[in-house]
């Protein structure tokens, strides 16, 4: 699924609904399931295709084949309320696509939908959709399909569609509240802070969007305290004469926005803890060679081990993935000796590649990237990873 | 042991902005005596790093011994002024702070869990300060990149390609916090990471305890100590104590010099006003040597707000006209001392007036989307727990004590700093930095600790007049 940048509108419209649901009397349902597993040349709905060229049940799944867009769509008539979609494709090329459904009550032509990617890999592919995040989801939605903007080679293997009940999405509510980010890039400008969610897979899915596909649970603290805050209000109204209430209501409401300000800075600070407890399974606790560090995983090693080869040159050549910090990274590691790109590299002599798998070299010993030499000929003295070594030039 | 050149590093400054405090003061010492120590190290460190500026103008390298040489002059001028003006009598206490109220039990045991908790949090803190890679864009893009090359090239380099003279961006900050850096990595003889990142968390444990300071001045035990726990639960403003950025170093200096106005303008006594006066205008003026912002931002509200205390007091009859006039030639001559060398540097040099980017040539008008961004950024993320929504609340229902002097000095300061920011975010192109969020938050982690001192006096004094009206 495309990650939405910014906010999502609807971010700010689930405070009521969200408290409604955990002041509900609970009910006992359990996580509830129906699939339409297309596998085997199966198809038990009557699926209606419109502008794709090829459509064909196989023993992998419903084959998808078109050069040009179009969708494929079916009614339904589901037994269990649906917060989530999963979906399991076999792909042979990249592809965009879309979730689609018709809420009932809407007009016929009226559709909603969800922009997806799908990237070629070996074997099947999961798109496992939060459906309920979105707006205008409709648990009971009437018709459900997938529509491809551009042209497509997949299977599609199977659809699932899960529900919960009432119990569970409260406590999936209360495991998301206590689920911790990472330290990354923006905790320095910004903290989630406690997120809610409503089913396991929006949960382990919390961080992998920006914003996250969640609602603040700021709105809970908000509720609590204009409600306390309301009742002080209205006995200081109704009660004005017996000091005895008025005192001892405001004292509750001080003890109730003393606790609930201990619950969240409890809540902070072990996800500030949560930091140090990664840093140490996956940096401290592992053995140079092994360790990651965060989002720049073995570059701060890397750093300190191209030092000692680059110590007696003035600049070098780095070439790295686009949008990370590792230019930056680098200058401030190796100072004097400082890393240009490669058009800035005219006789500078080591080159570090990392983490480009794209960069290969030619048969003249030259780095190509995307088939085009970039670099004089030389060779690699050392490779660290896939895609991460040390060149030097006419060795 | 790399460790111990912090506090070898910070002998000499401390001991020197604990005598340049000591001597502002005068016969009217109004610091606690720790206070005078904590606020010392700060502008000490701060003072000295600039003579040491001063001194690098004049060709002065950046090795030990021209890192020292300032140190150790300036000490000697300001203890031979300390022996010679020694006040008649040995430093007593200062004002009296406010008496406490008894501890209960259970309030011990609360504040013992709370300050566990915090020291816990701390401790976390300093491992992830020192012990891991730097991490965060402007640790290795400014603060210690210019660090390293200020210890490696020993002079004040404002390049950062050693093939190229043309100045960073970056460069256009004060250097004290590089400088700083660099004169611990001096004196270790290396570039360590953890050593030259530990200061990040004195400035930060500064805050905690000059907060608790300004604080207890008003208010009893109880009550400063949580205020200084309230600071320290905030979230964003403890990750940037944790990290190598200057704006928890900006805002010990903002504390310092609003909260030394605020309390020149809430004292009766006018030798006390004298000598708040005078720290202010340290604190104010070396205020311009920490970050842009300070300079851009924050300094002319402070010059507003203190010709309006002055003018009021005046009106009152408050302050006599010499009183008044050596109030502005102390804030004047400070400013001018600090801020005239300053300038002509970076005028010299070509450096941008902005925060890393020059002001001039930004582009006007509304900025949609920033208001919602702020919106959400301010009242539905985990920076801030819920502390905005209970400091608005605080200042709309005690509005009237807010705005009425002295704590309008405090109040007034926050609320035209956060509407200034607010208005370059919605009105000009750094719009950005509130779309992005990687402004806005930074922005508000300087003034923290003021809007927390005003909501902590704005909240016991409704308690405590809660309280007298039930009893009464």
């Amino acid at each position: 699924m495309e990650a939405q940048r910014w906010y999502n509108p609807s971010v700010l419209r689930r405070a009521l609904p969200l408290l409604a649901l955990l002041l509900l009397p609970l009910s006992v349902h359990a996580e509830e399931q129906s699939l339409f597993d297309f596998r085997g040349g199966r198809i038990e709905q009557n699926w209606q295709g419109t502008g794709l060229e090829r459509v064909e049940p196989t023993r992998e799944g419903l084959l998808l084949r078109s050069a040009v867009p179009g969708s494929l769509a079916t009614t339904l008539s589901p037994k269990h309320g649906v917060d989530a979609v999963t979906l399991t494709f076999l792909v042979r090329s990249d592809t965009k696509g879309a979730l689609l459904w018709h809420a009932h009550g809407e007009g016929e032509k009226t559709f909603h939908q969800i922009p997806f990617t799908l990237v070629k890999q070996d074997g099947p592919a999961t798109l496992a959709m939060n459906t309920a995040y979105f707006n205008g989801w409709d648990r009971y939605a009437d018709k459900i399909g997938i529509s491809f903007h551009e042209p497509v080679d997949v299977t599609l293997q199977t659809i699932s569609f899960q529900g919960w009940s009432v119990p569970e999405k409260a406590r999936e509510a209360w495991k998301t509240f206590w689920t911790f980010d990472a330290m990354r890039s923006y905790s320095i400008n910004f903290l989630w802070g406690p997120l809610l969610t409503f089913s396991p897979l929006a949960r382990t899915q919390l961080f992998d969007h920006e914003p996250p596909f969640a609602i603040s649970a700021n709105r809970i603290f908000y509720l609590l305290l204009g409600g306390a805050g309301l009742v002080l209000l209205a006995l200081r109204v109704l009660k004005g004469r017996d000091p005895r209430r008025i005192r001892g209501a405001t004292l509750s409401f001080l003890l109730l926005t003393g606790s609930l300000w201990m619950l969240y800075d409890l809540r902070m600070g072990l996800e500030e803890m949560g930091y140090l407890k990664h840093d140490y399974e996956t940096y401290f606790s592992q053995p140079l060679g092994k360790r990651t560090f965060r989002n720049i995983s073995f570059f701060p090693d890397l750093a300190l081990v191209i030092s000692p080869a680059i110590r007696d040159v003035s600049r070098f050549v780095l070439i790295a993935p686009p949008d990370g910090p590792y230019p930056a990274y680098l200058h401030y590691m190796t100072y004097p000796t400082i890393p240009v790109d490669p058009q800035d590299g005219n006789g500078a002599t080591t080159w570090l590649v990392y983490n480009r798998p794209d960069v290969r070299l030619n048969a003249e010993r030259r780095l190509t990237v995307n088939g085009e030499p970039v670099s004089p000929p030389g060779m690699i003295v050392h490779s660290f990873a896939s895609g991460t070594f040390l060149f030097a030039v006419g060795t | 042991m790399i460790y111990l050149w912090l506090p070898a590093g910070l002998l000499l400054p401390t001991l020197s902005g604990w005598l340049l405090l000591r001597l502002l003061e005068g016969n009217s010492p109004v610091l606690f005596r720790l206070e005078r120590w904590v606020a010392g190290g700060v502008l000490g460190l701060t003072g000295t790093m600039f003579v040491t500026f001063l001194c690098t103008l004049l060709g002065l390298p950046l090795t030990r011994l021209g890192f020292l040489f300032p140190q150790i002059l300036l000490t000697a001028v300001l203890l031979g002024l300390f022996l010679w003006r020694r006040p008649s009598h040995p430093t007593p206490s200062p004002l009296h702070p406010t008496p406490s109220s008894s501890f209960p039990l259970w309030a011990l045991l609360l504040t013992g869990l709370l300050g566990l908790w915090t020291l816990a949090k701390l401790v976390v803190g300093a491992l992830l300060l020192t012990a891991t890679p730097p991490y965060f864009d402007d640790v290795f893009k400014n603060w210690n990149l210019r660090g390293k090359v200020f210890f490696l090239t020993e002079k004040l380099t404002l390049s950062f390609d050693p093939a190229s003279t043309a100045a960073d961006g970056v460069s256009s900050y004060p250097p004290t916090v590089p400088m700083t850096k660099a004169w611990l990595a001096v004196l270790a003889g290396q570039w360590h990471e953890g050593l030259i990142n530990s200061i990040h968390l004195l400035w930060y444990l500064a805050v905690l305890f000059l907060l608790y300071a300004a604080l207890r001045r008003s208010v009893s035990l109880p009550w400063a100590l949580l205020g200084a726990y309230l600071f320290a639960s905030l979230p964003l403003p403890l990750l940037h104590g944790i990290t190598a950025y200057a704006d928890i170093f900006l805002s010990v200096h903002l504390l310092l010099a609003v909260s030394f106005l605020f309390h020149a303008f809430s004292s009766g006594n006018p030798t006390a006003r004298a000598s708040f006066l005078r720290l202010g205008a340290l604190a104010t003026a070396l205020l311009v040597f920490t970050k842009n912002e300070a300079l851009l931002l924050h300094l002319p509200l402070l010059i507003i707000l203190l010709l309006l205390g002055l003018v009021s007091l005046r009106r009152k009859g408050a302050l006599t006209l010499p009183d008044l006039r050596r109030a502005l030639f102390w804030y004047g001559g400070c400013l001018a001392a600090v801020l005239l060398p300053w300038l002509l540097f970076k005028w010299t040099h070509g450096l941008t007036f902005g925060n890393a980017k020059g002001v001039i040539g930004l582009a006007i008008g509304w900025q949609p989307g920033v208001l919602r961004t702020v919106w959400i950024n301010t009242f539905f993320e985990g920076s801030w727990l819920f502390f905005p929504v209970m400091f608005l609340t605080l200042l709309l229902l005690r509005w009237r004590q807010a705005f009425s002097p002295p704590l309008a000095v405090v109040s007034l300061f926050c609320v035209a700093s956060y509407c200034l920011q607010l208005s370059l975010y919605l009105f000009t192109s750094l719009s950005t930095e509130a779309l992005r969020q990687t402004g806005y938050g930074r922005g508000l982690v300087q003034i923290a600790p003021l809007a927390v001192l005003l909501a902590l006096l704005l909240l016991c004094n409704a308690v405590t007049q809660s309280g007298h009206r039930t009893e009464g």
